[in-house]
């Protein structure tokens, strides 16, 4: 193994990973903010990648546009999908599995549409002008667009750190996590909290969809190809926690990036799901959990 | 919910009666198809109704009565298909009875594993423990170890032999009743389970399962039995299909089979058991109908995890069992329709 193949690595595990932070911070915060898991996470990455290239690059040809409106799309429809599906679950005191049942039977309905709409055959999409092109360092040569998406994954979960560690809603928002019922009695509108934190979630997914269509492409499977890799990252991490997903969703890019290119992608989404069998049986909380994966 | 024990006397008459109709009904079928031109082709999706049947029967063990959302009840099914058929092409072994013990053996393995896995984690993380597990299962039969899976292709070549020398079932018909009989011994096996004791530690566990450990109980074992109980048949309808099919491809360890156990059983009615037979009927049945003309079959199944979940939660069992005892037994009027 050369020091170039190990830096090679070491970078495609670290864009790998960074479309896996920003795809779980939003699964992690939502378990932690109503214990419920999103199985439709991926509903929304994948219609970010369609929206880029399937309408806003034809019609206006605008990177960065696209990014702006998946993430704005993506954020109300994760409003209205909380607002008018897991709400409803929720205020009616079901059972926690009737949440995943209704995701997952969103997710396989809108994976068709897509698939019928646009087709199943994957694309993948090209990356803006400005960014094209590589970067030498010494030996190793690098696409400028990969690392591009590991700064702005840098940006994002700073932006996200900051909301939820330094901001009045932000606040609101551990307190929530913390106790619900409290906080409402305290006089927040917990219920509105939710809902645009579940929709901040959703379109950051939005986000990633776009950012990794030129490298992973687009395809309807998408919906259901990360969300392994995805629990397995908020599992390593820690449910709930935000420093979790960065910490272990760059651990998992990196044995999913070193697994490929030393053995197979098979065995290597196999390695990453030992590595969570191995966390489980050693610390079931995970990295940084502090409750709720055990109840 | 107002106690009479004489209503009570005769909704379960009532039941027995429904079932006593419905098993002489299935029993009888093979002869009505007869009749008909396609006679083994309606066998053929009869057989497949009933696997699927018991298959989401087994989850509705898990699901309904113990509350665990395992989304990788294919794992089970999966793993018992993948023995048979090793059973019976690489070692040669031609009893059906050997073949399917040897299925259920190792289901009930990996459902041990899985839930013990899972018996770690809370509700929630169980969906991904187990989807993620089954998952990786479907994996390793692509990677084909050691030459076992064969991978993508699958096994084929697997048939039907007699059992135990006597009871041939290699024709259509034997096939039909050695299934209907296995489906009948589960039901009651599965009754029995969830009316014994240990089915009434699976229940609280699913009401609260906080309580039930203050009660002594260690609920993490518990929730492994469960999961080895709804393995095991789950894993008698794995072998049954590899033995009906005649080949086991990874498409029997795919998510899609995972989220068919949820859909049969939400339809049907969780924590009924009889309800799933009915929801996994029902589902075939359309799906036969239908798949000529709705190309796109999956946006049929996500519609309906989302309406079910929302407006029909009880699934249709309750329903019609209730429509049936207000008719026949308007006594109990009130006890039947409050719960």
């Amino acid at each position: 193994m050369t020091l170039e193949f190990f830096f090679m690595q070491m970078l495609n595990g670290l864009t790998i990973g960074s479309i896996f932070i920003l795809l779980s911070s939003g699964l992690t915060i939502v378990f932690g903010l109503q214990g419920i898991t999103n199985c439709a996470h991926g509903v929304f990455y994948m219609l970010g990648a369609y929206l880029a290239i399937k309408v806003v690059m034809p019609l206006a040809g605008n990177y960065w546009l696209a990014l702006v409106i998946a993430f704005l799309f993506n954020f109300g429809l994760g409003c209205l999908m909380e607002y008018t599906g897991i709400r409803f679950l929720v205020q009616n005191k079901r059972e926690g599995t009737h949440v995943l049942v209704l995701t997952l039977g969103f997710a396989i309905l809108i994976r068709e549409l897509v698939k019928i709409t646009w087709g199943a055959v994957p694309q993948l999409a090209e990356a803006p002008a400005i960014l094209q092109g590589t970067l030498t360092v010494g030996s190793v040569t690098y696409p400028v667009y990969w690392l591009f998406v590991i700064a702005f994954t840098a940006a994002i979960m700073a932006t996200l750190g900051f909301l939820f560690m330094r901001t009045g809603l932000g606040i609101l928002v551990q307190s929530i996590t913390m106790n619900s019922e409290v906080t409402q009695a305290l006089g927040t509108n917990a219920p509105r909290i939710n809902t645009a934190v579940f929709g901040l979630g959703t379109g950051i997914a939005g986000i990633a969809g776009v950012l990794s269509s030129p490298i992973l492409g687009v395809e309807p499977n998408m919906v259901f190809d990360l969300l392994i890799v995805l629990f397995v990252v908020i599992i390593f991490g820690g449910l709930g926690s935000l420093l979790g997903v960065v910490v272990s969703g760059v651990i998992v890019g990196m044995i999913i990036s070193f697994g490929t290119a030393l053995m197979t992608g098979m065995i290597a989404k196999i390695l990453a799901f030992v590595v969570m069998i191995a966390i489980l049986l050693v610390r079931p909380l995970g990295l940084f959990g502090k409750t709720g994966i055990l109840d | 919910m107002e106690k009479n024990s004489l209503s009570f006397l005769r909704r379960s008459a009532w039941g027995w009666i429904g079932g006593i109709l419905l098993f002489l009904g299935a029993a009888l079928l093979p002869l009505l198809f007869e009749l008909s031109s396609e006679a083994s082709y309606l066998q053929y999706t009869a057989v497949r109704m009933m696997i699927l049947g018991l298959y989401a029967m087994s989850f509705d063990l898990l699901f309904g009565f113990t509350g665990i959302f395992s989304f990788g009840h294919a794992a089970a099914f999966g793993a018992s298909a993948y023995a048979s058929a090793i059973f019976f092409t690489r070692f040669q072994v031609t009893e059906p009875m050997i073949v399917i013990l040897g299925g259920l053996a190792l289901a009930v393995l990996v459902s041990v594993f899985v839930g013990y896995l899972s018996s770690r984690v809370g509700s929630v993380a169980v969906f991904l423990v187990t989807f993620a597990s089954t998952e990786v299962m479907q994996l390793i039969a692509f990677s084909n170890p050691a030459g076992l899976t064969n991978g993508e292709n699958g096994i084929s070549g697997i048939k039907r032999t007699a059992v135990l020398g006597l009871f041939s079932v290699k024709p259509e018909l034997n096939f039909y009743y050695f299934t209907l009989l296995i489906l009948v011994v589960s039901y009651f096996l599965l009754r029995k389970t969830v009316n014994s004791p240990l089915g009434d530690v699976f229940q609280g566990i699913r009401g609260n399962a906080e309580r039930v450990r203050f009660l002594g109980y260690n609920v993490e074992q518990y929730k492994i039995v469960s999961f080895a109980i709804s393995g095991l048949f789950a894993g008698a309808a794995g072998s049954l299909n590899a033995l009906h099919e005649g080949t086991v491809a990874p498409e029997v360890l795919s998510w899609f089979l995972s989220g068919d156990a949820v859909l049969f059983t939400v339809l049907g009615g969780p924590g009924t058991l009889i309800g799933p037979i009915l929801g996994a009927s029902i589902i075939v049945l359309v799906q036969e109908i239908l798949s000529d003309f709705l190309r796109e079959w999956l946006v049929f199944v996500g519609m309906s995890y989302v309406v079910l979940i929302l407006f029909l939660p009880k699934g249709l069992f309750p329903m019609f069992s209730r429509i049936f005892q207000n008719r026949v037994n308007r006594p109990s009027n009130l006890s039947a329709t409050t719960k």
